[in-house]
């Protein structure tokens, strides 16, 4: 039974109302198989896919909605209310976006129309490698300029979803970082081509996790890649992710508050159906403080989600909105996950409830795609202007 | 074929409807297209796709009602029609049919597919007045249609040991059982493009009905007030080895309600 405090705002109801008409098609049943064989949602991914939503963000003219950051978030927290995992496939919104704002017409046309369609998916993003972590800058992994092509090698870990995507937007050193100026500086995007690469310069290694997130590390050999798969100007991927990773922010806080409504949702009806001592658990404080607490701070990140959204969308800057707004959902989905276990005691143990995987797929928010401890140092450095920590 | 599809936005059943003082609390309630019209909607999407024409979607309210036709539109009616008053609230069967069936007296249409009832008030009335006021056939409950033209349909009507088949001339009334089609989802496209597609609203006092038709309440029949019924209680599982569960079982059911007493 629904309960309308935790509906959200009454904004897009007709992509809410259609987003929760398709994950009732994905019910609990189905998730928790998937998360006991860590199998790929492929039925799930495809049905988001064939309606539309994946494709919100690439413009019409290319055949998505042209819709902007707000829709597309509200998508995303749908999925996480009705306890599906958008994590599988949230990617392919927010990756084209380096595609779209800096790959020239040629790229646009080639590769945006079947992102669009789903002929291809455009869901895996190399970036961290096993000694950079956030360190960005440091990153190791080589694009080497040979003719019109570059001769790849290194190493990326927490490649989600590689196995299961097309195309991969990879960024890669294209000039020592000991030549550089700016440490920034010397960083590409370029898209690989996987159904190519794989075998051919590329190696995908599984890495089985605390809940089904499809992530892997990839090696790359002597990968070739077409030169004319570089995006933007070589140099400058570093500044082209930049601009990505706010969208990407604003998505996944929408996703954690998502998370925080179907939590509370549940933690809601199970207290006040749930009678121990002649009365509902939920009559006591203690019982119902954490939910009421957790639903205050879902409410806040919630409109800074809306806030951090709008910016993007109006195209305003949004850098201090959109770490606010993943912080804070993060922190309360989490809080919310950590309230509905206790209210369910030992039931929110069982896996038929749901909620021991909804606790095990919402905890990886305070660590990805941005660790909530670098966001802090972000607010405190480039918001609050103290010195730098790291 | 061009088909009518008169919708009802009811508020959504999935939602904790709450009831004060013989009242509905309007408070927090979500509204929805009534799943048995969606049922009617996606026939005639259906009949459209294969004979080809158009689908209308109709219906009665304030500009709330207006978010159920887009929805509509946005499954793929081709247009929708919006008959604005200020409240319908508390109208009975026989006032919703006095008005479709003026709104739809001077409209062209080869048929008129509607849901078996309305998901609210379960009462089935207002297609039947709908066929009478317009002096039309009408065949309920029906679960397929066959041999479709602009003249005739066959229709497949659900027994309970059979199905009974009827070919129906046109124009004509027909009332769909929820067997007949899970209704499809709204795509993004589909939402895109009823953003586009033309709604028009007509003013319910234009219409030129009887003044005692729009009076609000019931005209024929009144409801007085809603009441919820209790709540189920709380199941209980036996757990454990069945030379065990069993007699347990059946010693609750013999001491708890009668049963086998």
């Amino acid at each position: 039974m629904l309960n309308q405090a935790f509906a959200g705002t009454g904004q897009f109801a007709e992509i809410r109302d259609a987003v929760r008409g398709l994950c009732a098609k994905f019910p609990g049943a189905y998730w928790r198989q998937l998360d006991r064989e860590r199998t790929y949602p492929e039925e799930f991914v495809q049905a988001l896919t064939d309606s539309g939503f994946l494709a919100v963000l690439i413009p019409e003219e290319f055949g998505g909605s042209g819709l902007g950051v707000q829709e597309a978030a509200t998508i995303l927290e749908e999925v996480q209310r009705a306890a599906c995992n958008g994590a599988a496939c949230h990617a392919q919104m927010y990756i084209m976006g380096t595609l779209l704002r800096h790959g020239s017409p040629e790229q646009k046309s080639k590769w945006l129309p079947p992102i669009a369609s789903g002929e291809l998916r455009l869901q895996a993003f190399g970036v961290t490698e096993p000694t950079s972590g956030t360190d960005t800058t440091s990153l190791r992994t080589f694009a080497k300029r040979d003719g019109d092509r570059y001769i790849v090698n290194g190493q990326k870990l927490w490649t989600s979803r590689a196995e299961h995507s097309d195309l991969m937007l990879l960024l890669a050193r294209t000039t020592p970082k000991e030549e550089v100026t700016k440490r920034t500086a010397g960083l590409s995007v370029l898209l690989v081509d996987l159904r190519e690469a794989i075998g051919n310069g590329i190696t995908i290694q599984p890495i089985r996790t605390m809940m089904n997130h499809a992530t892997t590390e990839v090696f790359f050999e002597n990968l070739e890649v077409p030169a004319e798969n570089l995006i933007g100007e070589a140099g400058k991927g570093f500044r082209y992710i930049l601009d990505g990773m706010n969208a990407e922010r604003i998505l996944i806080a929408a996703e954690c508050v998502g998370d925080a409504r179907w939590f509370l949702e549940k933690s809601v009806d199970y207290a006040s159906q749930r009678v121990v001592f002649d009365r509902p658990i939920g009559q006591n404080q203690g019982v119902q403080f954490p939910i009421a607490r957790a639903f205050a701070e879902t409410e806040a990140a919630a409109l800074m989600v809306r806030e951090a959204a709008q910016r993007f969308d109006s195209g305003q800057p949004c850098g201090k909105e959109a770490n606010l707004a993943k912080l804070l959902a993060a922190d309360a989905s989490w809080k919310a996950a950590e309230s509905c276990l206790q209210t369910h005691g030992g039931f929110g143990f069982a896996e038929e409830f749901d909620i021991e995987r909804k606790f095990r797929e919402t905890r990886l928010y305070q660590v990805a795609p941005i660790s909530t401890n670098l966001i802090l140092s972000y607010l405190a450095e480039h918001v609050l202007g103290l010195p730098r920590s790291y | 074929m061009q088909i009518i599809v008169p919708i009802k936005q009811v508020p959504d059943v999935a939602l904790n409807i709450k009831v004060k003082d013989g009242e509905i609390v309007q408070e927090g309630i979500s509204w929805v297209i009534s799943s048995w019209d969606e049922t009617a909607l996606e026939a005639a999407l259906q009949l459209t796709e294969e004979a080809g024409g158009e689908v209308t979607v109709l219906s009665i309210g304030t500009a709330k009602v207006q978010e159920a036709l887009r929805k509509a539109l946005a499954l793929g009616a081709h247009q929708a029609l919006h008959i604005q008053c200020d409240s319908s609230a508390g109208w009975d069967s026989y006032q919703v049919a006095k008005v479709l069936a003026k709104t739809l007296a001077d409209q062209d249409y080869n048929l008129i597919i509607t849901g078996k009832q309305a998901q609210d008030s379960d009462a089935g009335l207002t297609p039947t007045m709908l066929a009478e006021f317009l002096g039309l056939p009408q065949v309920t409950n029906i679960t397929a249609f066959k041999d479709v033209s602009d003249a005739s349909i066959t229709l497949h009507r659900k027994g309970d040991d059979g199905i009974e088949i009827s070919k129906m001339t046109l124009p004509g009334v027909v009332t769909v059982n929820d067997s007949l089609a899970e209704p499809r989802l709204a795509s993004m496209r589909g939402i895109m493009m009823a953003k586009k597609k033309p709604m028009e609203t007509v003013d319910i006092h234009s219409l030129g009905l009887a003044p005692e038709v729009l009076q609000s309440g019931g005209l024929m029949t009144e409801v007085v007030q809603y009441e919820k019924p209790d709540e189920r209680k709380e199941g209980r599982r036996f757990e454990g080895d069945e030379t065990e569960t069993v007699p347990e079982v059946m010693q609750n059911l013999k001491k708890n309600i009668g049963l086998f007493a």
